[in-house]
């Protein structure tokens, strides 16, 4: 799955990918994936979200998607180049993760507006002890 | 006046004839910490535009605030204080000759003390309250100074970015040159971080700026700056910055 692909507006020529979707209200928050041997750490930064009951985390073995709500409407009234007046009310990012996950033992803990995934690798990596 | 170096220009949009002056610098890095900082005391300070910085190697764009357009890169005043900032990403090939620029017009200005304020980037900051500032400067003095005001000097390590070459060249040009470099998240705009070097820089400078507006506005910012942020850790990613966490060899 690729991230969540934001609409363009007015049309699709910007070769950079924008970090929101005018016609759905949504903003792509900044993100970062950090990988050991066991476990793959997913960092969301989601400023305005209220708290943890406002996020939805979707969880495959190989994906995760977050959708949070965002506390207060964030109106703009001359957006941009454009000059219209737009409304976002939601964060939204889909994840393709680097490697097989176990989602049942999957932690997640939302601090200071920052979500923090933990999500277990299925295949570990074991140690092994030179004889 | 205008100071042009490499195809880098410094216009003053009126004559500045400062005494001893200190120039803040607020460039894109590691957390928007400087942009964030120093945008914030333009604004408390209601310190006034007094020139631009512009180059063919930066980006092609203008900036329109309350419908005039205006230099990304701008520098503002009150007093002997002298604000730089940036308000977009930076390409790295354009850092070299702005540095040069921003380091010859503090040498021109005499007796300037130029402050870059910047970020650490720490994994563990989302567990750290109130984040440590290091203090780094290319004067001996300076560094004592800071050390008296329990900041601790950053000994060993690399520093990437444009605050680099700024400390570099004022080091060459014999330029006072102090950093003040906040833990902050690395790919996230910090404006806790920011915060908490205002606090060091107005009880070393004296100057009088309050925080708490920043702090109430801080996740409106983390909102705001999220495109900035992404494209000044792309520009981070390709000027090496990882080696900020590397090991020097220090045998020599």
């Amino acid at each position: 799955m690729s991230r969540r692909k934001m609409q363009r507006e007015p049309s699709d020529f910007f070769t950079c990918d924008l970090m929101w979707d005018h016609l759905d209200g949504c903003l792509e928050p900044l993100s970062e994936i950090k990988e050991t041997d066991d476990e793959i750490i997913l960092q969301v930064d989601m400023p305005c979200v209220r708290d943890k009951e406002d996020i939805e985390i979707r969880l495959t073995e190989n994906s995760a998607t977050i959708e949070a709500k965002i506390q207060k409407t964030v109106q703009y009234e001359r957006w941009g180049t454009f000059q219209r007046t737009a409304r976002f009310c939601r964060f939204s990012k889909a994840f393709e993760l680097p490697a097989k996950i176990d989602p049942d033992k999957s932690k997640a803990r939302f601090i200071k507006n920052i979500l923090e995934l933990r999500l277990p690798k299925k295949e570990r990596v074991f140690k092994v002890k030179i004889e | 006046m205008t100071l042009s170096v490499d195809g880098v220009e410094l216009v003053e949009l009126q004559e500045i004839k400062p005494n001893a002056p200190i120039i803040i610098c607020g460039m894109p890095d590691v957390g928007l910490v400087g942009i964030i900082a120093v945008s914030h005391i333009i604004k408390e300070l209601n310190m006034k535009e007094v020139g631009y910085i512009d180059s063919d190697l930066f980006p092609p764009l203008v900036v329109f605030h309350q419908g005039e357009p205006k230099y990304p890169i701008r520098i503002y005043q009150k007093d002997d204080l002298f604000a730089i900032f940036s308000e977009t990403a930076l390409p790295p090939e354009s850092l070299y000759p702005l540095s040069k620029v921003i380091v010859k017009w503090s040498k021109d200005k005499g007796q300037s003390t130029l402050v870059s304020i910047g970020g650490i980037g720490v994994p563990n900051r989302i567990d750290l309250d109130v984040p440590k500032i290091y203090g780094a400067s290319t004067s001996e003095a300076m560094r004592e100074n800071v050390k008296k005001f329990g900041i601790p000097i950053m000994e060993e390590g690399f520093l990437v970015g444009p605050y680099a070459l700024i400390a570099k060249l004022s080091k060459t040009a014999n330029v006072t040159n102090l950093l003040l470099l906040a833990e902050a998240y690395p790919q996230y705009p910090d404006p806790g971080a920011a915060a908490t070097v205002i606090e060091k820089l107005k009880n070393f400078f004296n100057i009088p700026v309050e925080t708490k507006t920043l702090l109430e506005r801080s996740e409106e910012i983390r909102l705001n700056a999220r495109e900035l942020m992404r494209k000044t850790t792309e520009n981070m990613q390709k000027m090496g910055k990882s080696q900020e966490y590397e090991l020097p060899l220090m045998y020599v």
